[in-house]
């Protein structure tokens, strides 16, 4: 943590980098979301590795959302400090790619352990996850097998999900809904509709409301039942498995056009796909890597999804329809 | 006559404690410096604060049992004895009834009390809307209304210019002698007094001296 | 200005400029950064442009917000108006502590006081499971309008109830006396003394509320439950942060400000006096005490606002109490970011007071120099500041200036700066009436005198204004204290507040430690209140 006194902001308010004048290391300056920097996250390890081979000063700016970064980064413009973003959800990849504010990375990313390879030249790959309905398995004793089942059951369980235009995982299920119901989407969010508490405006919020027994399924990701056993030694906690598969989230990092150190930027991005930082994201992050280390995942940790489990979409398509699957959720929501 | 025996209270800058008698219809004048505890006397003659010792008779009645609303008496204050947002008829219809339900025959008591002090046809205004001196006068007609043999009036005239002063006090006498009040009035200008008391009493550091019977 | 050449009415030459200058400064400078703002924003490329301001969606929102900012306010009202009548009569011990606990309530930060809410009214909450007791269920009820609505009474009932409590204890002395001497029975106290002044207050205190419960944001966010009930402020916020729409953001402001001052200059029009928050408070003895029925229906007032006010206060408590959350004492970022939060704190409502109190001082300068309706300008620059949406502000600052600055220092001077705007507001409403009172009383005698200007204000009006100011500074700090809006925009490693922390606890599962977090938030809300009502205002009345 370092300390900003009044005084001292005032006076660096107006000057570069005031990290680079306190010490003659370059500063490698990092946007990325909250839950990233803090102390149980994975970002003060990834720091200590990186530190120890770069000579150089890492510095966070942990900012409220993986939404959040691109939205601070467009707001500055060029006269952006930032050398690299990282947590944009691959959900923006085309909408950031627009911006132009992003340059390639080039890294090889032939050989990564990610369920369908990847292929953009501007956007690397951090880490990925699943979607999933999360419960209590003492509470909820027979959970829905499929997203069908979850939509058309009338009895079925009440859920608390995110809002999709605030949140990654409320994008998700919204895709995830057009990618299995298509022209029925709208029809089919009606019929959930009065058993959703609440749609919150990030995860936080909905797996608090969760935790607190507001509802009984939130949807969050395959590896939150994993946290609770090994975090907390709490083995209540499951993720529901659906027939059709399920949507998964990758997250991107990417590096400033405008970058003030590009040579620091693009070392990190090569550090990015090595053990130093990828074998931190397991139990700091809580999703899976992409490239796994040698010893492999934690213990306790579920195995990623099969390939047959998965279900992709185009982030092209999701990008030149996104606001009109949101329109439809508004509209099916708004009773 | 008004009998003050021994009353005593302990207040936070001194104790009071008071022998005093006031004659029966007369006109009785308080004077005396500011503090010395003019307004005491009267807030425990009228019931607004209760000693711990002594007593106060009114002809013979032992008033300290007795509710401020069920004493023999009537209070006309400095300032603020009107509610503003009620007219002078309805603040003089508290008197006869506070709950200001008022029969045909109660109106007219107000109209005739209104008169009586020179406030004629100015039932419909509201305080704001008439002189400091008037609203005083409007005050001293609720009193009489009430038609209580014992009037206290603590420095009715001290926020009023001389000639009105002169005017009220002189208009409180005839009323005193119209009606066989006993009348009690703290003043802060003794000079005033003159020529309408008939018994003054000096107040200083919460005791009583008669200066003149 | 108008000090010479205006008509000669009571104006005098001389204090003219002392006069109309902070007002008019602060307006200007409240102007200025409006202005800087929404430049900044059309500055930067927006998203998708388009903006249709009939779109159903945009209809329904605006339908939403009016219906459910009128029903929140009308309970607030409902409640507070016995509440504080039922105040005003009963004496017991701790009646002082629980008045003043009644302003704090006020700036609670929303975070806190729904976590509470939901331990409540949730469906795993203590109702539920009372009713689950005696074989009841209550259901879902709280997402949505039920929720809003609770949250928003629970906030402003016992605002309202404060303001309502120093009308009715404004009443002179003499009148309780009289009311004493003339025997008048408690109904006829209720009706003739007690009522008048509860009708007169009531149309200030519920524009303040309306506008209050209309802005408000996070308790939409998170009890709203949906796109079903959603308020222009939300609508707002999503347009900035997530669908980097800024025009849309922009209109929507517009129209936002644009309803709310309608509704202040409508109310104003009417004659009505803004609602004074607080106001010196007489010992007074009610006569009304006594009675078999007043006590009765007091008691009933008493229970019915305890069962509504208490029990999230109550979960609130609790929650923080855990011992599995007391791992965060221990932890140094509770420590940052309580350092954080006063790092905000202080300069916002050092800033708070500058405005509000520049506005406040022309106001009376303008009344009392013969120009009212000149009178009205700072209030409208004060309404303007308490229903403008922080974030557009803070984002179109930092638009602005991103250019010029290190982005990354913006931060921790633009929160502070947008806290202390929005707090203004409030200092305005405090500070205002106390200097009206006191400048009503001797302005005849200081201008015949001479004293004027900053004179004035130190030897004539502070003794009589520094219970005010002392309120005022102490709720412009607490409020940013609790905010959580405009440090989301900002927040970050180095620079968090407590509220930011309990959010970012919340973010990783860690509960626990949210609620004990809460609980040093609120802890260190109230010390605050507590020195710096008792270091400025001076000696503590009730």
């Amino acid at each position: 943590m370092r300390k900003t006194t009044l005084a001292g902001l005032a006076a660096a308010m107006f000057l570069p980098a005031a990290g680079a004048l306190a010490q003659d290391r370059p500063v490698l300056t990092i946007y990325t979301y909250d839950s990233f920097t803090a102390d149980w996250g994975p970002g003060p390890a990834i720091e200590q590795a990186f530190e120890a081979q770069c000579a150089c000063d890492l510095v966070w700016v942990g900012l409220d959302s993986s939404v959040g970064i691109l939205t601070r980064l467009k707001l500055e413009g060029p006269a952006t400090k930032a050398d690299i973003a990282l947590g944009l959800d691959h959900f923006w990849s085309t909408e950031a790619a627009r911006s132009g504010l992003f340059a390639a990375h080039g890294q090889n990313t032939a050989s990564l352990d990610l369920p369908g390879g990847w292929q953009d030249a501007t956007f690397l790959p951090v880490d990925y996850g699943f979607f999933a309905f999360v419960y209590n398995k003492e509470a909820l004793a027979n959970p829905p097998t499929s997203l069908k089942a979850l939509v058309e059951d009338a009895k079925g369980p009440s859920v608390v999900i995110q809002d999709p235009r605030s949140s990654t995982p409320g994008m998700g299920l919204l895709v995830w809904m057009q990618s299995v119901f298509g022209e029925g989407a709208e029809a089919a969010w009606k019929t959930l509709s009065p058993r959703i508490v609440s749609a919150t405006k990030d995860w936080s919020e909905a797996y608090g409301l969760f935790l607190e027994g507001e509802a009984d399924m939130v949807l969050s990701y395959t590896t939150s039942p994993a946290y609770h056993r090994l975090a907390e030694k709490d083995g209540r906690f499951a993720a529901a498995r659906f027939a059709e598969g399920h949507v998964m989230q990758i997250e991107t990092a990417a590096k400033l056009k405008a970058a003030p150190n590009p040579e620091l930027a693009d070392r990190f991005l090569a550090f990015l796909l090595t053990d130093g930082f990828q074998d931190k994201i397991a139990t700091g992050n809580w999703m899976y890597p992409v490239k796994l280390s040698a010893g492999g995942l934690p213990d306790g940790f579920d195995a990623p999804l099969p390939a047959d489990a998965v279900r992709s979409v185009d982030p092209a398509r999701i990008d030149a329809e996104r606001k009109g699957w949101t329109q439809e959720w508004l509209r099916a929501l708004a009773r | 006559m008004l009998e003050i025996t021994g009353l005593t209270l302990e207040r936070p800058d001194f104790s009071v404690h008071y022998d005093l008698t006031a004659p029966d219809g007369g006109f009785t004048a308080l004077v005396g410096p500011s503090g010395g505890g003019k307004s005491t006397l009267i807030d425990l003659i009228a019931g607004f604060l209760a000693p711990s010792a002594g007593s106060i008779r009114f002809r013979g009645q032992d008033l300290r049992p007795l509710a401020p609303a069920d004493r023999p008496l009537s209070v006309v204050f400095q300032e603020h004895n009107l509610f503003p947002h009620l007219t002078l008829a309805q603040n003089l219809g508290l008197g006869l009834d506070p709950a200001l339900r008022l029969s045909a025959e109660q109106r007219r008591v107000v109209d005739d009390g209104l008169q009586r002090v020179g406030l004629d046809g100015l039932g419909r205004r509201l305080p704001e809307e008439i002189s400091g001196g008037q609203r005083q006068r409007a005050a001293l007609a609720r009193a009489l209304i009430r038609r209580r043999p014992l009037l206290l009036l603590d420095e009715p005239v001290s926020a009023l210019d001389q000639a009105m002063r002169r005017d009220m006090l002189a208009l409180i006498d005839s009323l005193r002698r119209q009606e066989g009040l006993t009348v009690l009035c703290s003043i802060h200008t003794p000079e005033d007094a003159i020529g309408i008391a008939d018994h003054l009493v000096e107040i200083r550091e919460g005791r009583a001296f008669s200066v003149t019977s | 200005m108008a000090a010479g050449a205006g008509p000669v009415k009571t104006g005098s030459p001389g204090s003219g400029m002392a006069g109309w200058l902070p007002g008019g400064a602060a307006g200007l400078a409240l102007l200025a950064l409006y202005a800087l703002a929404v430049m900044g924003l059309l500055g930067v490329a927006g998203g998708p442009g388009g903006f249709d301001p009939l779109d159903p969606y945009v209809l329904s929102i605006l339908r939403f917000s009016l219906i459910q900012a009128g029903l929140s306010t009308l309970l607030s009202l409902a409640l507070g108006a016995p509440l504080a009548l039922a105040l005003a009569r009963r004496q017991f011990p701790g009646r002082d502590v629980l008045i003043k606990a009644m302003a704090i309530g006020f700036v609670t930060p929303v975070i806190v006081a729904v976590l509470g809410i939901v331990a409540v009214h949730g469906r795993a909450g203590w109702l539920n499971q009372g009713l689950g007791l005696i074989g009841l269920d209550g259901g879902n009820y709280l997402y949505g309008l039920t929720g809003i609505l609770i949250a928003h009474v629970f906030f402003n009932a016992p605002l309202a109830a404060r303001i309502f409590l120093q009308a009715l204890q404004a009443q002179p002395a003499a009148h309780w006396r009289l009311a004493a001497g003339l025997g008048m029975p408690p109904g006829a106290i209720f009706r003739l003394i007690d009522w008048p002044v509860l009708w007169r207050e009531a149309p200030g205190i519920a524009a303040l509320i309306f506008l209050l419960c209309f802005t408000s944001f996070a308790t939409v966010l998170t009890l709203g439950g949906g796109p079903a009930a959603q308020t222009l402020e939300v609508a707002i916020y999503q347009a900035l942060a997530f669908e980097l729409d800024f025009q849309r953001a922009l209109a929507l402001s517009a129209v936002q400000i644009a309803l709310c001052l309608l509704l202040t200059l409508g109310l104003s029009a009417l004659g009505t006096r803004p609602a004074e928050i607080d106001a010196p408070v007489a010992e007074i003895a009610r006569p009304d005490r006594a009675a078999l029925a007043t006590r009765f229906l007091d008691g009933i007032v008493f229970l019915i606002a305890a069962v509504i006010l208490l029990p999230p206060a109550l979960a609130i408590l609790l929650r923080g109490l855990s011992p599995k959350g007391f791992s965060i004492l221990a932890d140094p970022n509770l420590l940052c970011a309580a350092l954080g939060s006063l790092q905000v704190a202080i300069p916002a409502g050092l800033i708070a007071l500058l405005i509000g109190f520049g506005l406040a001082w022309t106001t009376r300068h303008a009344r009392l120099s013969g120009h009212p309706h000149l009178a009205r300008l700072p209030a409208l620059a004060a309404s303007i500041a308490l229903v403008a949406p922080p974030f557009v502000l803070a984002a179109g600052l930092f638009a602005a200036l991103v250019g010029k600055a290190n982005p990354l220092s913006l931060g921790p001077v633009l929160v502070p700066l947008v806290n202390g705007i929005m707090a203004a507001p409030f200092v305005f409403r405090l500070v205002g009436p106390a200097l009206d009172r006191v400048g009503e009383r001797h302005d005849r005698l200081c201008r015949s005198l001479g004293i004027q200007g900053l004179t004035r204000l130190i030897w004539i009006d502070w003794p009589a204004i520094r219970r005010a100011v002392g309120m005022g500074l102490a709720i412009a700090t607490a409020f940013s204290l609790g905010d959580f809006g405009v440090i989301a925009l900002f927040g970050g490693q180095d620079f968090t507040t407590l509220p930011h922390l309990i959010y970012r606890l919340m973010g990783s599962y860690r509960l626990a430690e949210a609620g004990s977090t809460a609980l040093v938030l609120v802890l260190l809300i109230g010390l605050l209140f507590w020195l710096l009502e008792t270091l400025i205002a001076g000696r503590r009345h009730a």
